[in-house]
Parts: structure tokens; sequence; C-alpha cells
């Protein structure tokens, strides 16, 4: 399938006129970027070896949480992070870069991995030696040796100036400024295949473990980069299977699915009170809670544990579905599996199951965490449930998407229909005409007749339909489920009407009575498997993919097809092509 | 050697926060300021508020004058009666105002690509056209504070300030799909503006050499890269050079900073987060730590301007979208507007309050510009409501001034849906500020309009005035 973008030669053009700007005339020939806020946080926590988020030395007033640390938030392509062109820089960046630098530089000392000895000889000498390691594995690759040099200089004037301590303190933020620590350096090795030049090993090391890690890579990555064993479609095989059973895959994997499906979201909806709190927090009309203004904010913190469930729940069903069971695309869409949410706060205890309705909880394998926003802190508890297979079907009938795409009173059809369309079946949608959206209905509860009727009176005529008798049925299909993700048989009192037909290119019309029924197609489509793929392969590289790469992109994608939609297998299949070992050389090379 | 290293720090900056009070403080003085023509450095406030506002409102006439010509009408003899609703909170400083009816945002209106309310917000400040790629809306240009930063800016300090409050949308931009981040919270603004200069640790005093060391590995890599990475690395490298000479200069500096305890944290209400980013405004402009700043705010909580009781209380939703159905929809949305200007009024106040070394007070020295991104909340880049505050060594203070709503050839998509001739293009007041802050140019953004039906619209110079 094609992924090809018309607008590309009108940017192309625009960014050679603009003078001073980034120009990207190939960007399979990959020009560098920098290490994600992610990324960089991630690498800081495996570089120095705390494991654990609470093995981080103990906050203060000073440093109220020492990790991760905040840093700008990159402009999102296709809802990504990591991407070339969503990666400007700023005199705010630079100095949030600055500010880590230092942060972080000031706990080196305490790093379970700095120290190359026992503390008898923690002396100068040592520190020396322990610096020279410590950048080594920063820079993810050996240090030559006017580097080498530089960099024991820079610590012995330091030394001189402030004594070891302070010296180590600013010759490790000193480390964590520089270019090879920040940017992900890449280097060709020298050799070419089919025209496009093979990637270094050290390159290699760096790719995998930035891809199925989002961290630096690991000692045996390090290992075998020294010796040159990054090079052989079986070496890299065995490294992406090896690396996949670690528990950082799993929060790697998970972190792409949050992007893919923009689970944050949730987090800037507001559920309207009236309409829900009666259902999802009964707590709300209690004896107890005085005045409106009470009442709104037992919604707020009933809001915030329900929506902290609810993201929870998602993630971990990808986890475990990928992980621990089928692994499939397919899986990942149809499955009526899942979790609900315990929440226990000030309030008591609340649980997701409310907004899911017929549920059967199990009592095996609860997962527990604690979140505090700065106000209020809940202890969640996650158990695994099984849905009513009519109602419930894999990711996009879950309470995390469904609620972030919804207005306060009443569902976003056309949010979702969107979200469907851009991310499930990769058709890009162009924008609405001017004053579009100023003809949406109002969001109240003031009204007759359905939400489904009330949107396609207003988008039914000429200019309207061309875009939304595609958009507006892979919203309508999932009409039975409210703005807090429940599900309803009634919609004002008339009943709902989920049934619709959409259009993948390719593949011709999907014909469904409802969201389940639709999410069962999505999950047999070829057109959808290869849009998941196209994703992962953007992601993987941090671009967009040249038309000259379409080929290759192809193959990944029959790969991804025939291995039965294993999430596995596509990233074994990412990881052996030439779009992840080579780039396109230089014009004029 | 467990946390020496970190109690010692801890310890230092503690000590010394404790230390600053609200006393008196000395103001910096450089040695070498980018100066206005009589020597003074000029600020730039630019405010950017949502869903712009509801016309009839806002709209003034003193002295029953006429829609349909262009005129200019004193305010200092006005009462606080004659000030519309919305604007009535800065009747008390009215012999700053400028108030400017009859504006467009018409480059947004012609411009096909993207989302309304995305558009308008980089419209509003770049005048340049977006780029759309198919989901995403960019800028092709740099806003009005970034030019002028540049060229008023001193090397040895912050060169702008990005403030926002609650889920603001980003305004400033330092060129192509160059979007700058906005501090939303006071206390990591505070960190950022005086957090230097009020440190007595000995290691954020050091920070110099962690840079140059930085630099000096930049150096070394740069001829080993091909020339797409070069340039990509230089770009960011230059910024860490800025950043060095800039922490230099603010480590140097002495100002009152006061406490950063006072300040509101982000999660608070509203109003609170305001008032503690215009006090940081007030302190650092004060201070000369930076020569422009933008506020972005965002979306007013309901309860705050006393609606939060109409349908489900989202100004959004409810009431901007509703103005033309629903009356009370639009009054809402004009005491949304209102409630803007308090806020403003606020700050016009506390700048009033600081002398500047320079002679009079700091407001003396500042201009302020209030805009958005629309014309009112249904979306229309028409009656675009703006107004300035200060700048009295470029404008002439305390006046309102009109110009006819269809001034300009060009047809414009009404609020009602109609398409009208267009007022006049905001590309002048931009242009105009860019020269009161001694930019001298021609044009901000794009120096031609053009319209489907192949109308040409010149928007190169200032405002009109007139006479």
């Amino acid at each position: 399938m094609s992924h090809s973008m018309p607008t590309r030669p009108a940017l192309l053009l625009l960014l050679g006129l603009t003078a001073g700007c980034q120009r990207y005339a190939d960007p399979g020939q990959a020009p560098l970027r920098r290490l994600t806020p992610t990324e960089y946080n991630h690498t800081v926590r495996d570089l120095y070896g705390f494991d654990d988020v609470d093995s981080w030395p103990e906050p203060n007033e000073d440093q109220p949480n020492p990790w991760p640390f905040p840093l700008p938030a990159e402009i999102p392509i296709h809802g990504f992070e990591g991407m070339l062109e969503g990666q400007v820089a700023s005199p705010y960046l630079v100095e949030r870069y600055q500010a880590a630098a230092l942060h972080f530089g000031a706990l080196a000392t305490q790093a379970p991995h700095f120290w190359q000895c026992e503390p008898p000889d923690q002396d100068q000498a040592c520190a020396a030696r322990s610096i020279d390691k410590l950048a080594h594995r920063a820079y993810r690759r050996t240090l030559d040796d006017a580097e080498r040099e530089r960099l024991t200089a820079n610590f012995s004037s330091l030394v001189d100036e402030h004594g070891i301590d302070d010296a180590i303190t600013l010759t490790v933020a000193g480390i964590l400024s520089s270019p090879r620590f920040i940017l992900h350096l890449e280097q060709s090795n020298g050799s070419t295949e089919d025209g496009r030049e093979s990637l270094a090993d050290w390159t290699m090391a760096s790719r995998l473990s930035y891809l199925l890690w989002d961290s630096m890579p690991d000692p045996r990555l390090f290992s075998d980069a020294s010796q040159g064993k990054l090079r052989t479609a079986d070496q890299l095989d065995a490294h992406v299977r090896r690396m996949w059973r670690h528990p950082r895959a799993r929060q790697a994997i998970v972190h792409f699915h949050r992007q893919w499906l923009d689970l944050d979201r949730i987090h800037s909806t507001r559920a309207d009170l009236d309409t829900y709190a009666g259902r999802y927090a009964p707590e709300v009309y209690s004896d107890e809670v005085e005045g409106e203004q009470d009442k709104e904010e037992v919604w707020s913190g009933a809001l915030l544990g329900l929506r902290a469930g609810m993201v929870k729940e998602t993630e971990l069903f990808v986890q475990q579905t990928i992980f621990e069971g089928e692994g499939s695309l397919s899986a990942l869409l149809t499955d009526h599996h899942g979790y609900i949410t315990e929440s226990e706060g000030y309030l008591g205890v609340q649980s997701t199951a409310a907004a899911y309705g017929q549920v059967q909880v199990h009592d095996s394998h609860s997962y527990s965490f604690d979140i505090d926003d700065g106000n209020l802190g809940f202890r969640m508890t996650l158990r695994p449930a099984t849905f009513p297979a009519e109602q419930r079907a894999g990711l996009l009938t879950q309470g995390a998407v469904l609620a972030g795409y919804a207005h306060p009173v009443h569902p976003a059809p056309v949010l979702r229909g969107k979200f469907v369309l851009e991310q499930l079946t990769c058709q890009e949608l162009g924008q609405p005409p001017d004053g579009a959206e100023g003809q949406a209905p109002p969001d109240t509860l003031a009204v007759e007749s359905t939400n489904r009727e009330r949107l396609q009176a207003v988008t039914s005529d000429a200019a309207c339909s061309s875009c939304h008798d595609s958009i507006n049925p892979a919203g309508f299909a999932f009409e039975n489920y409210d703005s807090m993700g429940g599900w309803r048989d009634t919609d004002n009192g008339l009943p709902v009407d989920a049934s619709g037909s959409i259009l993948i290119a390719g593949e011709g019309r999907v014909d469904f009575e409802d969201g389940v029924e639709l999410a069962h197609k999505l999950a047999r489509s070829r057109a959808v498997h290869d849009c998941y793929a196209l994703h992962w392969t953007r992601y993987a590289l941090g671009r967009d993919l040249t038309v000259e790469e379409d080929p290759m992109l192809e193959r990944i994608q029959d790969s991804f097809w025939m291995s039965g939609g294993d999430v596995e297998e596509l990233l074994v299949a990412i990881v052996k092509s030439p779009l992840f070992r080579t780039r396109s050389p230089e014009e004029g090379h | 050697m467990p946390k020496s290293m970190q109690d010692k720090l801890v310890v230092d900056r503690r000590r010394f926060l404790t230390a600053l009070g609200l006393g008196a403080g000395t103001v910096a003085l450089g040695s070498r300021r980018a100066m206005g023509s009589d020597g003074v450095p000029k600020r730039l406030i630019i405010l950017s508020t949502s869903h712009g506002t509801v016309y009839e409102g806002w709209k003034m006439r003193p002295g029953g004058r006429s829609p349909s010509s262009a005129w200019s009408a004193e305010l200092m003899g006005l009462d606080p009666a004659a000030f519309s609703r919305a604007l009535a909170p800065l009747h008390p400083y009215r012999s700053r105002l400028q108030v400017l009816d009859g504006l467009s945002m018409t480059s947004a209106e012609l411009d096909l690509s993207g989302y309304r309310h995305e558009k308008g917000w980089l419209h509003a400040w770049t005048g340049a056209w977006v780029h759309f790629t198919g989901t995403d809306l960019f800028s092709t240009g740099p806003s009005l504070d970034q030019l002028v930063a540049a060229q008023v800016s001193r090397p040895d300090r912050l060169p702008s300030l990005e403030l926002g409050v609650h889920e603001c949308r980003p305004i400033c931009h330092a060129g192509l799909a160059q979007q700058l981040p906005i501090e939303e919270d006071p206390r990591r603004a505070w960190e950022r503006i005086f957090g230097l200069a009020t440190s007595s640790d000995p290691l954020v005093r050091a920070q110099g050499s962690v840079l140059d060391f930085a630099l000096a590995e930049y150096e070394a890599l740069k001829p080993t890269l091909r020339p797409i990475d070069q340039e990509r690395l230089s770009t960011h490298f230059e910024l860490v050079r800025q950043l060095e000479r800039r922490i230099q200069g603010l480590s140097e500096a002495t100002c009152d900073a006061g406490s950063i305890d006072a300040l509101a944290s982000s999660a608070e209400g509203y109003d609170a987060v305001w008032t503690s980013m215009a006090d940081l405004v007030a302190a650092a402009l004060s201070c000369d730590l930076t020569r422009v700043v933008s506020l972005s705010l965002g979306d007013l909580p309901s309860d705050d301007f006393g609606w939060g009781w109409y349908l489900s209380g989202d100004a959004h939703n409810d009431f901007a979208h509703r103005i033309a159905d629903d009356a009370q929809a639009a009054e809402a949305m004009t005491d949304y507007t209102r409630k803007h200007a308090e806020q403003l009024a606020y700050l016009i106040g506390l700048l009033e309050a600081i002398p500047d070394p320079d002679g009079g007070s700091l407001m003396d020295h500042t201009l302020i510009v209030w805009g958005g991104e629309l014309g009112n909340g249904w979306h229309a880049y028409d009656q675009y409501c703006a107004l300035t505050v200060g700048g009295g060594w470029h404008f002439d203070l305390g006046r309102y001034v009109h110009w006819p709503a269809e001034s300009t050839p060009v047809a414009m998509l009404s609020a009602t849906g109609d398409f009208v001739m267009s007022g006049l293009p905001h590309h002048h007041l931009l242009v105009d500020v860019a020269n009161a802050m001694g930019l001298g140019v021609d044009h901000i953004g794009t120096r031609t309009l053009q319209s489907k039906a192949g109308d040409r619209v010149d928007v190169t110079g200032g405002l009109p005035f007139p006479v």
C-alpha cells in the first residue's frame, strides 16, 4: 500500500525557499535527531543504574522529584514524538536540556553504576576512570583519543578549581550536555547495499535499543557492537527477540500505543456532571456533599480516578495481549477481555466497572499502583475482567479511547470517526472548509432526537457530505458508548443506531451493525494491517518515507501480514529491513 | 559518599531564597543597552486571548459617530458609563489606550489551509501563511515578538519570555515550523527568570564551564559530519552559545525577585495563576531581564466571569459557538472579554507603580498589544477587536480609532455566513507595533494578500490613522 503524501512536493519547495530553515530534500538520508524527553530520561536512568523509580535518592524541598526531569514536549507528527519534523530547537529547549544536565550531574556519585571502585579507593584517579567509563556508555560508542583527552583535561582543571565532588558534578553535566549524548549520531560503516549506505555497528546498537527499549544499549549490545557482530540479518533477529523479553520492551511498546491512540487526550476532556455523575460517581449526590462547588470538586476527584484507571487498563491490555497473549494486531482490536480498576481515595472505593456495565471480574492476578496529582492520591487496583462479546471488542471499545474522543455531554462521532480513519486506515482527510466547526450541534441535554440524527442533519448538504459521508459512519459505529465509554442502548430515550458502512481504499465497502462488528472487520483488513505497519516503520525511523522507499515498506507490510499480524514479527521485519539498516547516500556521493 | 553533595546544594539555595524578601532591590544597569530613539529601552508585551469577543458588547461610539467613516475620538473626556461593557475595566487607564475598531484578520480568511482556531493562532502574530501537512499546521514565519526580540533584546539576558495561563495555545514562532514552548507554571517561570541571579550555589554559577565543554565537543564533532547534519547541529549549538552569554549576564544581574513561595502553582485557579504571571512580568521587566513578553491566555472557567450556571458552562462549545443564536451566550462572551480587561488592568497598574530608572514609570516605556486568534467566538475573522496600551513615543494615546467595517476590497466570510468586504487587515497593526519597537520595516509576514477571485491587497505599511 502506498503512503505517498500529495503535499510533499509543495512542502519541499516551501522549505527550500525559506532561508535558514531545515532542508529535508531527502529524509531518506536520515538527518540526525535528538533524544526525545522519554529517551533522555530513560537513558539517564539506565546510565546510572536506578532500576526502579524508588531507587533514586530521596526527594527533598529543592528536588521534589529527582526523576524524570520534565523537558519541553516535541510537536507530535502523526501523533508521535521522536519525529524529525517535530524536533525544533528553541532557546527554552536548550535551557531545559542544560538544566537537566546539571540536575543529573549532581546525582552522579550516588548512581549505582558510577564508581568503578569501592569506597576507600574513591579518589581522583578512580573518579577519572569512572568518568571515562560513564562517557563511553553515555556516548554509546568508544571515545577517540582527542575526546578522551578533552574529558580528562576538563575534569582535572575542575578538580583544581572546585574540589573532587563538584568537579564530578560539572564533568558529568558536561557529558550530558555534549552533542554525543543528546543526539542520535549515526555513521555508516563504509560499505553499501543496493546503493544505500550500511550503518555502523554502534549505530545499529543504538537504533535497536531506542526502538525496542526507548533507551540506551545494554552491555550485550555494546559488546557485540565492539566486535562487529551487529551486521547480519540473523544477528539482528537474535537481538530483537532477546530484547523483546526484557521488561523495558513492554514499556516501549506500550508507549508506542499510547501515542498511536493518543491516550493522553482523555486528561483534557471533562464529562458533564449532570449527565454522568449519577451513573458513574453517585457519591456526588450524597448528603455530605453540599453546594454546587463541592459537587464539582467531588466529581473532579472521581474523574481523576476513573480516567487514570481507564488509561492503565488500556496500557495493561496492550502489554498483556502482545507479550503474554496472542500477540497480534487482530487480538488488540477484537479481544473482549480486559481490566477494570478499583480506585481507593478519600471518597472511598470507586470502580470503572460502572462504566462497563455488565462485566465479569476475576480474582486472579491483580495489579496495584498509586497515583498522585499533587492534590489527590489514589491507590489503584486493576483486576482482569471479561466483557460481553457483543459490547466490547478490543482497543476501539475501551474507555480510554472512547472518552478521549467525546464532548462533555454527548460523544463526538466526528472525532471518533476521524481517529478511526486516520490512525487505523491511514486515510488522510484534509481540512474542513471554513466555518465548519462552528456548525456543530450544541452539546447540551436539552435536545430532541439522537446525537446521530443531529450531526447527520448538519453535515448532509453537498459542501459537507464529501468528507462526512466517510467520517460520520466510522464515528456513528460507536454511538453505543457515551462520553465516559459506558454502554448505552438508547440515546435520549430513542434506540441507538450504530450501523453504517465505510470504504477502505483497495478493499471496498465494509458494512457493520455496530462498533464491535466494525472492530472485527477492521481486524481482518489487510489495509489496516498495512497502516499499522506504516505507523511503526515511520516511528522506528523517526521520519516520513520517500517514494523510493515504498518497495522496502511493502516488504515489511507483506511480512507482517504473512505472520498473521504478529507485533513481534513486525518489529523483526522492520529491524531486518534495509530501511532500518541503511540510509540513502548524500547527494553527489 | 552518601548525600553530602546533595545536602550542600540544598542548604545553600534554601538559605539564600529565604533571605530574599520584598524589600526595595537594586535594578541592574548594563553597560550597553539596545535603545529606542530617546535612549530608553522599550518593552513589548503581547496579550493573546481566545475566542475573540462580541463586537456589540465591545464597541464604543463616542459622540455618536458614524460607522461608515474613519474617525478618531478622544477617550479622556468619557465617564465610565460611556465605555462598553467589555472595556469598562480599562477606563481608569484610558489615557494610555488606543482602541482599534475596524480590523480584520483578512489573511487568515484568505488562507484556505487548516482549522480556524489553529490558523488564527498562527496568523495573528506572524502575518504569514500557514503550512498544513494534512494533519498538522505549522507557521511559515517568525512571530512579531520574536522579530522585536531580535531587535531590542540584550544578548546577556532572556531574549523573550513566553508565558501562559491554563491550557493556552502557542502563539510565538521562531520561524518555519518552530513553535516556541510556553511556561504555564509561575514557579518554573520564576526559576527560569531569576534562578541564576538569585542562586549563590557555586555549582549553578559554574554552569558556564559545562557549556564551554559542550561547545568544544561540538566544534570537534562538526567537521566529521555530513553537511545535512552540520546544518541541523549548528542551529542547536548557536542556541547553546546564546545560552552561555545569557547565563553569564543573568547570573551577574541583581534584582528584587520577590519570593517564589508567593507564587501560585499552575494547578491553582486561573486568577491566581494570572496574578502570579503578571507579578513575574513586572519584576522581570523592571530588572531588564527581558524586554519582550508574550502572554497566551487559555479558556476562562465560566465561573470566573459569572456564567458557570448556564448550560454546561463550557465557554467554548456552549457560549463562543452560539453568540449568533443565543443572546445569553453573547452576553456571556462579552463578560468573558470584560474579565480579561480586568486582568489587563491589573497588569497596567503594576507597571505604573514601578519607577523606571530612566524616568517615569515602567509603563511609560512599555507597549502592550491585546489581540487573539479570532474576531468572534463563532470563528469569524472580521471585526477583529484589538487595542494597544502605552507606546506613547510612537502612538497618539487616549483615543478610540474607528475604520469602517468593510474598508478593504476583498470578500470575507462574516459571522452570519455571508461574504462581506474585509475590514482593515491586521498586518498594519503588526507593522506599526514593529516600528514602535524600532524595527523600521514595511511589512510583517506577507506583503500581499490574494483572494480566490483575484483581488490583491497590499498589506504593507502601518495603520492609516484618520487625520
